[in-house]
C-alpha cells in the first residue's frame, strides 16, 4: 500500500514541469560552480578534498528551497483542494501515508543535490586546468562530501519542514520553516567563525567545540576539525568520520528521525477547522422597509483616480495588520539587524568596540535592510497582485470601471509603504543602540535612508508589478521576478559575473559612509544609477499598456518613448565612464612590458634620484590634484650612462616630462615609458635634472584606488607609489608561475637568496624631499619630514614640507579639515591630526605616544626627527589600519574612533601606536633592509616585538602572555592557507610567518634572554647597520642576539629563528 | 404604489433603458462552441435567462458585463456599443456573479466602502450612508463590522445583492443568485429583485423556473450556447396549453413511451412513475390533459423535438 501511495504521489511531481526546471536548475548550479571557483586560498587545489567538502557542505543548505518547495505541494495536497473529507475517511494508515510522502520529498531533495554534486564534479572536469591548480580526480572525494554532509542535511531538512507540516498543517509555516532554518543557519555561521564570515577574531577551543557539535549542517565540525590542517592535508585528506563530527552526524540523522516519528504521531486524520466560525445567523428582523435612494456615480478623472489608488492602497495595507507573514518579517528583520549591528559595534575579540555612531548603523542597515527590502516586495508583490484572483474577488472589481493601472499603481505604491516602514524599523533599531550605547544621533543621516533603501525599493516594487503583470500568472511572475532581481540585485549575481552597472538594476546604496568624508561621491551615481534603471523600468511597465491591451494611443507611446529615452541617456553615460578592466588585456600588458625592457633595462646601470622638489596642487572637490616636480639625478655608478629609462603609471594623467640638459626623450605611450638619452653621455659623478608635470583625477564609475584617495575630505596618497621611477620596473611583471608558464615566459624576478652577495657600497637611493603643498583653505595637509613654512595666499593654503634629511623613496600625504592637538615631549614635537568629532581618544594616544617614544628613545637610540605626527585619514582608504612615513604616521578612521571604555586591554590604539612608531627605527630611515629573503623580519617583527614590550609595559606580564597566545592562534589557523617558511628565511609577504609566527619567535627569545639583552643586541644592530652603513640582513640580527648572550644560549637562539 | 409589501421609490422621470445583443458568439480555445449566434434586445423590466448547467449562461453574462469579449457580435446598450467602450457599462452595471469569493478578513462596511469608491460613489458622506442603507436593505446591518470571509453563504449572497445595486445601475445581472439559499432567504432574494426591476434592466440568469415563472416579464431559453425560444411567460404557456398530457406508469415501461412518445418529463414518487408528454393529440389510454406548466414548457423546449409519428 505504501508503495502505491509513493508512486502516486510521484506522478504529480512526474508530470510537473518545474519539477525538471529544478533539477535542471541544480545541475547547472553545481557545474558553475565547478567551473569556475570562487572559493580558493593559494596553494590548495581548486579540487582538493577541502574545498570540495567545503563547497558541497556549504551548498547543502539550498536543499531548503526543494524540500519546501516539494512539502508545500505535496503534504498539503488534498487540504488545498478541498479533497481531505474524502481521503481522511478511507481506511489508509496514517504511517503509509506521511512516510511515503516523507520519503519522496527526501529522495526526490536528495536526487536534486545529487545533481548538484555530479555537475559540480563535471565542473571540476571540464574546468581551464591552467587557472588555479588541480589536484588529480578522485570520485571518491565527492562521494565522501556527498554522503557525510549532504545527505544527513537533506534529511534534517525534510524532517524539520515535514514536521512542521504535519504539526500545524499550515502551508505558511512550511515556507515559514524553510526560512527559519535558514536564517538560523547564517546567524549560527556570524557567531561560530566560518570561513565565510569575514569576522576578524579566532574562536577559543570551546567555542568552537560547542559549535562542531551544535552545528545540524556539520561544517562547524569539519570547521573544527581541518582548522590546524596544513596545505598538504587539505590536499591530500578527506575529512574523518571521527570525534564532534561523527557525534554531529549521528545526533542529526537521530533527531532528525525522532522529529519525523513524533510528528507523524501526532498528526491527526482530522480536517482543519475554520478559524473564523461561519456563523449562521438566523434572519431576524423583517427588512427595511425604506427605500435605497440611488446616487449617481462621478467619474472624474483625477478625483475619481486618486479616491481609486487610495481605496487600494488603505485596503492593501490594512490586510498586514491581519498578515502573519508581515509579522514574521518584522520579527526576523528586527533580530537580525539588531544582532548585524551588535556584531559591527563589537568587531571581535581582536579589536576593541566601536563607537555606536549614526555612520556605522546607517552603513549596517545600507548593507543588510536590502535582503528584507526584497523579500518583501517580492513575497508581497505576488501576494497582492493575485490577491483579487485567488480570492475570486476579481468578478466583483473587474465589474467596476476602476482602470487596471490605477489598481497597478496602488500595488506599487503599497509596496513602498511597506518598504518604508522596514526602513523606519531599522532606523528605531538604530536610534535604539545609540541611546543605550550614549552616542550622539546624527538625524540626517538616518533620514537619507529613506532616498537611499527607499528608491531602490520603489523600482523593484515597479518591477515587480510590471513582471507580473506581464506574465499574467501568479507563479510564473513570482519565479521571475525572483530571478531577475537575484541576478541583477544580489551578490549572486555578481558572483555570476554580472557584476557591470549596466546590468545591474535598481542596486542599493551601499554602506560605505565615512564620519570624515561623508558619502564621498556615491550618491551621485546612485542618483544616475537610479535614473537608469526608472528608464528600463517605465519601459517594461508601459510595455503592457501597449502591448498588451494594443492601446496605442499617443500619449502611451510618448510615455514609453521618455523611458526609453531616459534610458538611453543614462545608459550611455554610464557606459562611457565605466571601464571594464579585461584581465585578459592586463597580462598580455604585463608580459609586453617585459618583454620589451627588461632584457635590456634589468640591471644595467641608471642613474639615481638624490633630490626631489615638487610643487602639488589639491583639488579634494574635483578629486583631483596637480603635480609639477623636477628630480636631481647622480650618476652613482662607475660606469658611462648613455640612456635610462623613466616610467611612469598608468593610472596618472602625465603631462610633460623634460630635461634642463639637451637631450633626446623618447616616449613609450603605451607603457608609460620614457627612453632618456643625455646629450652627453652621463660620466660617474655627473648629474641631470629632470622636469615633469602630471595630474590624477579620480573616475568615480571604476572607483578610487585606496592608496591614492583624493576625496573631499580626509584623503591619502601614497604620493611616491606615483612618482616617475628610474629604470626598469620588476613589480610589474606577472607573478603567477602557471600564468607564465602558459605564455612560455622566463622565470620572474625573484627576491635576492639569504646569502646573496650585497653591493658596497650598498646604493641606499635614499633622497631629500622637498614639497610645497597647497590645498583648500579650510583644509590642512599633513606630509612627511618638517614642516618648514605655512602661509596663506587666495583662498587656499600652501605648506612647505622639508625631509631635511635624506630617507626612503617613500613620501605620502593626507590632507583633511582637521583639529590637531600639540605637546612637546623630551624636546620632540608631537602633533595629532584627527576629524573635530573624533576626539575622544586622542587624550589617550598622546599618553601612549609618549611612553613609546620614550621607551624607543631609550632603548634603541635617538628618534631621527624633530617631530612626530600622526595623522586621521578616511575609510575611503582602506587595506591598513595605520601606515608608517618619515616623522608621520597615518591612521585609518576605523582604528583611530574606536571605544576604548572599559577595554584598556584590547588597546589596539596602544598597540597600533607603538607599532607603527616602532617603524621609525626598523624601517623608514633607520633600517632599510634591502630586497632579500628574511628582509622584512627586520622590519616588522621587530616593530611586533617593540609593540609587545610596550604592551607589557602598559599592561603588565599577564596580559601580554594573552596577547601571545592570541598570536598563536592566529599563526595555527593561518598556517594551513599559505606556505609555512622558517623566520630568518621568509619572504616579504609571508604575512602569516613575518608578523604571527616572527611575534611568537620574539617572544620565545624573550623568554630565552629577557628583555634587555635583546634591546641591547638590537641597539647594537641600528649603530652598525642604519643608514648610512650597509642594511642588515637576518643573519647579522642572530648574530648580534649571539653576542649578547652566554654560549649555552647561543644554538637556542639559532633554533628559534631558523624553524 | 406597492408590490409584495415594498415600497418602490416613485421616479417621476422613467427613462428606457434598452440592451441589444446581435450574434454574439464565442469559442473557446479547445473549440467548445460556448455561444452561437445569440441575438437578444431587453428592456426595461426582469428578463429570465432559464438554461441548464453549461448552456453557457454564465459565459453570456460575463460577455455581457465586459469581463469575457466575444469572437462575434455586437452589443449596444442605449446606443452605445459596449465592446468598444466596456468601460461605458461598467459605469451603469451592478452584477452579482455566480461564484465570487471576498477579501479575507475585511469587514462588510469596508468591502462595501471600497466597491463604492470603484464604482465612482467619490464623496464620503454621501458614500457612508449609501453603504448603511444598502447594508440594512440586505439585512446586514447587525453585522456589517464582521468580516464577509466569515459570512454564512446566504450572508454572503446578500452582501452581493448589496454591492450590486450600488450606485445608480441601469443594468443589473444576477447570475444563478438563489443557488444554495434556503426557501425562505430566497424569498426575500427575490423581493428585493423585483422591487428594483421596473426602472431598470435586470438579467436573471438561473436554472430555477420557478423563479423565472414568479417574477421575469420576459424569458428566453438557452442550451448548448443557443438561445432556443425568446418570449414572455404567459405567451409560452398559452402556446402550450392543450397540448401536454400526463400518465402514471410503471418503472420499466419508460423506455416503451419514450421510443414512441415525446416524453418530456418523468417523476418517481413513491415507486410509481408520472409522465408528461407533448403531443398535438391525446397520445393514448391513461393520459389525462394537464394544465401547462412553465416548467413544462422549459423540458417541451430543451426536449428535441419528436417525428410525430
Amino acid at each position: 500500500m505504501a508503495k502505491d501511495l509513493l508512486r502516486f504521489e510521484w506522478r504529480f511531481f512526474q508530470r510537473s514541469f518545474g519539477t525538471y526546471i529544478i533539477f535542471g536548475g541544480f545541475l547547472a548550479l553545481g557545474f558553475f560552480a565547478g567551473l569556475s571557483p570562487r572559493l580558493s586560498f593559494p596553494e590548495i587545489h581548486t579540487n582538493a578534498p577541502y574545498i570540495i567538502t567545503f563547497t558541497l557542505g556549504l551548498l547543502s543548505l539550498t536543499a531548503l528551497f526543494p524540500v519546501t518547495l516539494f512539502a508545500a505541494q505535496a503534504l498539503l495536497r488534498e487540504q488545498d483542494h478541498r479533497f481531505d473529507d474524502l481521503l481522511y475517511t478511507t481506511p489508509v494508515k496514517k504511517v503509509h501515508l506521511l512516510v511515503g510522502r516523507f520519503l519522496l520529498i527526501t529522495m526526490l531533495s536528495l536526487g536534486c543535490l545529487l545533481l548538484l554534486a555530479i555537475g559540480y564534479a563535471l565542473g571540476h572536469l571540464w574546468a581551464d586546468k591552467t587557472t588555479g591548480s588541480f589536484g588529480p580526480f578522485s570520485i571518491v572525494h565527492y562521494l565522501h562530501a556527498f554522503i557525510i554532509f549532504i545527505v544527513p542535511n537533506v534529511f534534517f531538512c525534510a524532517a524539520v519542514i515535514c514536521g512542521t507540516a504535519w504539526l500545524t498543517k499550515s502551508k505558511l509555516m512550511i515556507y515559514m520553516s524553510g526560512l527559519m532554518v535558514y536564517v538560523a543557519y547564517i546567524l549560527m555561521s556570524l557567531f561560530s567563525n566560518s570561513p565565510l564570515m569575514a569576522n576578524a577574531s579566532p574562536m577559543s577551543a570551546e567555542a568552537m567545540a560547542i559549535a562542531a557539535l551544535g552545528d545540524p549542517f556539520g561544517l562547524s565540525a569539519f570547521f573544527e576539525q581541518t582548522r590546524y590542517w596544513s596545505v598538504e592535508d587539505r590536499n591530500g585528506h578527506v575529512a574523518s568520520l571521527t570525534g564532534h563530527l561523527l557525534i554531529n552526524r549521528l545526533w542529526v540523522m537521530f533527531f532528525s528521525a525522532g522529529l519525523v516519528g513524533a510528528s507523524i504521531r501526532m498528526f491527526s486524520f482530522r480536517v482543519k477547522s475554520n478559524s473564523n466560525k461561519k456563523q449562521e445567523f438566523a434572519i431576524d428582523n423583517a427588512p427595511s422597509e425604506k427605500a435605497i435612494e440611488p446616487i449617481v456615480p462621478q467619474f472624474k478623472a483625477v478625483n475619481y483616480r486618486l479616491k481609486t489608488w487610495f481605496s487600494f492602497v488603505c485596503l492593501d495595507m490594512k490586510s498586514l495588520r491581519k498578515s502573519i507573514p508581515f509579522y514574521m518579517l518584522v520579527a526576523v528583520a528586527a533580530f537580525a539587524l539588531s544582532m548585524e549591528m551588535y556584531a559591527n559595534i563589537d568587531s571581535g575579540m581582536r579589536i576593541p568596540e566601536r563607537y555606536a555612531t549614526t555612520g556605522l548603523l546607517v552603513n549596517t542597515l545600507l548593507e543588510s535592510l536590502p535582503l528584507f527590502i526584497l523579500a518583501a516586495v517580492l513575497f508581497f508583490g505576488s501576494e497582492w497582485m493575485w490577491k483579487s484572483q485567488s480570492t475570486r474577488f476579481e468578478s466583483l472589481e473587474k465589474a467596476t470601471p476602476a482602470s487596471p493601472s490605477i489598481f497597478h499603481f496602488a500595488k506599487i505604491t503599497a509596496l513602498v509603504v511597506l518598504s518604508l516602514v522596514l526602513v523606519t524599523l531599522g532606523i528605531n533599531l538604530g536610534v535604539g543602540v545609540q541611546v543605550i550605547k550614549g552616542y550622539p544621533i546624527h538625524w540626517g543621516l538616518y533620514a537619507s535612508l529613506y532616498w537611499f533603501v527607499g528608491a531602490p525599493a520603489l523600482l523593484c516594487a515597479v518591477l515587480v508589478v510590471s513582471v507580473h503583470v506581464l506574465s499574467g500568472n501568479r507563479y510564473v511572475g513570482l519565479a521571475l521576478s525572483v530571478v531577475i532581481l537575484v541576478l541583477t540585485n544580489s551578490a549572486i549575481g555578481q558572483l555570476l559575473g554580472l557584476s557591470h552597472p549596466l546590468v545591474r538594476f535598481a542596486q542599493f546604496m551601499p554602506g560605505v559612509f565615512s564620519d570624515l568624508n561623508g558619502f564621498g561621491y556615491y550618491p551621485n551615481l546612485f542618483t544616475i544609477k537610479m535614473l537608469y534603471s526608472l528608464g528600463l523600468v517605465g519601459t517594461l511597465f508601459s510595455f503592457h499598456s501597449i502591448f498588451r491591451l494594443g492601446n496605442f494611443r499617443k500619449g502611451n507611446i510618448t510615455f514609453i518613448c521618455l523611458w526609453l529615452i531616459c534610458a538611453a541617456m543614462t545608459g550611455m553615460y554610464i557606459l562611457k565612464h565605466t571601464k571594464t578592466i579585461n584581465q585578459a588585456d592586463e597580462l598580455h600588458w604585463q608580459q609586453a612590458y617585459e618583454e620589451k625592457y627588461r632584457t635590456a633595462y634589468q640591471g644595467v646601470a641608471q642613474p639615481s634620484v638624490t633630490h626631489i622638489q615638487t610643487t602639488i596642487d589639491l583639488y579634494p572637490n574635483e578629486m583631483t590634484y596637480q603635480v609639477s616636480g623636477s628630480y636631481q639625478l647622480v650618476n652613482k655608478t662607475d660606469q658611462v650612462i648613455r640612456e635610462f629609462i623613466v616610467h611612469t603609471w598608468q593610472d596618472i594623467q602625465m603631462q610633460s616630462l623634460r630635461s634642463s640638459n639637451l637631450s633626446q626623450i623618447k616616449m613609450d605611450r603605451a607603457f608609460g615609458q620614457y627612453v632618456i638619452k643625455p646629450a652627453k653621455p652621463l660620466m660617474p659623478k655627473d648629474s641631470f635634472s629632470l622636469h615633469f608635470t602630471f595630474r590624477y583625477s579620480v573616475n568615480p564609475w571604476n572607483g578610487h584606488n585606496p592608496a591614492n584617495a583624493i576625496v573631499q575630505n580626509g584623503s591619502f596618497i601614497r604620493l611616491s607609489n606615483y612618482f616617475p621611477r628610474i629604470g626598469y620596473q620588476s613589480e610589474l611583471e606577472i607573478t603567477d608561475e602557471s600564468e607564465r608558464a602558459k605564455r612560455t615566459m622566463p622565470a620572474a624576478t625573484s627576491i635576492k637568496g639569504l646569502t646573496d652577495a650585497m653591493e658596497q657600497p650598498y646604493p641606499y637611493g635614499f633622497i631629500r624631499w622637498e614639497a610645497l603643498v597647497s590645498a583648500p583653505a579650510e583644509q590642512t595637509v599633513v606630509g612627511i619630514g618638517e614642516l618648514v613654512k605655512r602661509y596663506r595666499k587666495n583662498d587656499r593654503t600652501y605648506f612647505h614640507f622639508d625631509s631635511k634629511r635624506p630617507i626612503p623613496f617613500r613620501f605620502g600625504l593626507s590632507s583633511a579639515v582637521y583639529e590637531v592637538k600639540k605637546t612637546q615631549h623630551d624636546s620632540i614635537a608631537i602633533e595629532i591630526y584627527y576629524h573635530p568629532r573624533h576626539a575622544q581618544n586622542v587624550t589617550h594616544l598622546m599618553e601612549r605616544i609618549k611612553q613609546s617614544l620614550t621607551y624607543c628613545q631609550k632603548h634603541f637610540g635617538p628618534y631621527p626627527f624633530k617631530i612626530i605626527r600622526f595623522a586621521e585619514i578616511s575609510n575611503f582608504t582602506q587595506g591598513f589600519a595605520g601606515t608608517a612615513y618619515p616623522a608621520t604616521i597615518f591612521m585609518n578612521e576605523e582604528i583611530f574612533h574606536l571605544n576604548l571604555d572599559g577595554f584598556r586591554e584590547q588597546d589596539v590604539i596602544n598597540q597600533l601606536a607603538g607599532h607603527e612608531l616602532a617603524h621609525q627605527w626598523w624601517g623608514t630611515v633607520q633600517l632599510a633592509p634591502d630586497d632579500r629573503q628574511g628582509s622584512r623580519v627586520l622590519t616588522e617583527t621587530l616593530a611586533m616585538y617593540t609593540e609587545l614590550m610596550l604592551y607589557k609595559a602598559a599592561h603588565g606580564e599577564e596580559k601580554m602572555q594573552e596577547m601571545v597566545r592570541l598570536y598563536e592562534e592566529l599563526y595555527q589557523s593561518e598556517r594551513g592557507f599559505s606556505e609555512d617558511e622558517p623566520l630568518y628565511l621568509a619572504h616579504p609577504d609571508n604575512v602569516n610567518v613575518v608578523y604571527n609566527k616572527g611575534l611568537l619567535a620574539m617572544y620565545e627569545l624573550y623568554m630565552l634572554m629577557g628583555e634587555e639583552r635583546i634591546n641591547h643586541a638590537l641597539r647594537n644592530l641600528l649603530i652598525k647597520h642604519a643608514y648610512p652603513n650597509p642594511p642588515p640582513t637576518t643573519l647579522d640580527l642572530i648574530r648580534e642576539l649571539q653576542l649578547a648572550v652566554p654560549l649555552d644560549q647561543k644554538t637556542r637562539i639559532d633554533e628559534i629563528l631558523k624553524k | 404604489m406597492h408590490l409584495n409589501g415594498c415600497t418602490i421609490h416613485y421616479c417621476p422621470y422613467r427613462m428606457e433603458n434598452k440592451l441589444i445583443l446581435q450574434d454574439i458568439s464565442k469559442t473557446y480555445a479547445n473549440d467548445v462552441h460556448a455561444l452561437t449566434g445569440i441575438s437578444l434586445e431587453l428592456k426595461n423590466g426582469m428578463f429570465g435567462l432559464l438554461g441548464p448547467n453549461g448552456a453557457g449562461k454564465s459565459t453570456l453574462m460575463k460577455t455581457i458585463v465586459g469581463l469575457q469579449p466575444p469572437d462575434k457580435g455586437t452589443i449596444l446598450f442605449n446606443e452605445v456599443d459596449i465592446l468598444a467602450h466596456p468601460e461605458i457599462i461598467k459605469r451603469q452595471l451592478g452584477y452579482l456573479p455566480q461564484d465570487f469569493g471576498v477579501y479575507p478578513s475585511v469587514s462588510a462596511v469596508d468591502l462595501l466602502d471600497h466597491l463604492a469608491i470603484l464604482k465612482g460613489i467619490t464623496n464620503k458622506n454621501e458614500r457612508k450612508n449609501h453603504v448603511m442603507a444598502l447594508l440594512d436593505k440586505v439585512n446586514l446591518y447587525a453585522h456589517k463590522s464582521r468580516a464577509v470571509s466569515a459570512y454564512s453563504g446566504g450572508m454572503r449572497q446578500r452582501f452581493g445583492i448589496a454591492q450590486a445595486l450600488l450606485g445608480d445601475p441601469k443594468l443589473i445581472i444576477v447570475d444563478e443568485p438563489t443557488a444554495g439559499l434556503d426557501p425562505e432567504e430566497r424569498h426575500r432574494f427575490n423581493n428585493l429583485l423585483s422591487e428594483i426591476g421596473e426602472q431598470v434592466i435586470v438579467i436573471l440568469s438561473t436554472h430555477i423556473v420557478e423563479d423565472v415563472r414568479n417574477l421575469c416579464t420576459e424569458m428566453a431559453i438557452i442550451q448548448g450556447g443557443r438561445i432556443l425560444a425568446q418570449g414572455t411567460p404567459t405567451a409560452f404557456i398559452e402556446a402550450l396549453q392543450g397540448k401536454i398530457w400526463s400518465k402514471t406508469i410503471a418503472k420499466n415501461e419508460l423506455p416503451q413511451y419514450r421510443a414512441r412518445l415525446s416524453v418530456i418529463s418523468s417523476q418517481l414518487n413513491a415507486g410509481k412513475l408520472t409522465i408528461h408528454v407533448h403531443a398535438e393529440e391525446p397520445p393514448g389510454a391513461g393520459f389525462h390533459a394537464e394544465s401547462v406548466d412553465l416548467e413544462d414548457v422549459y423540458f417541451s423546449t430543451l426536449q428535441p423535438r419528436m417525428h410525430h409519428g
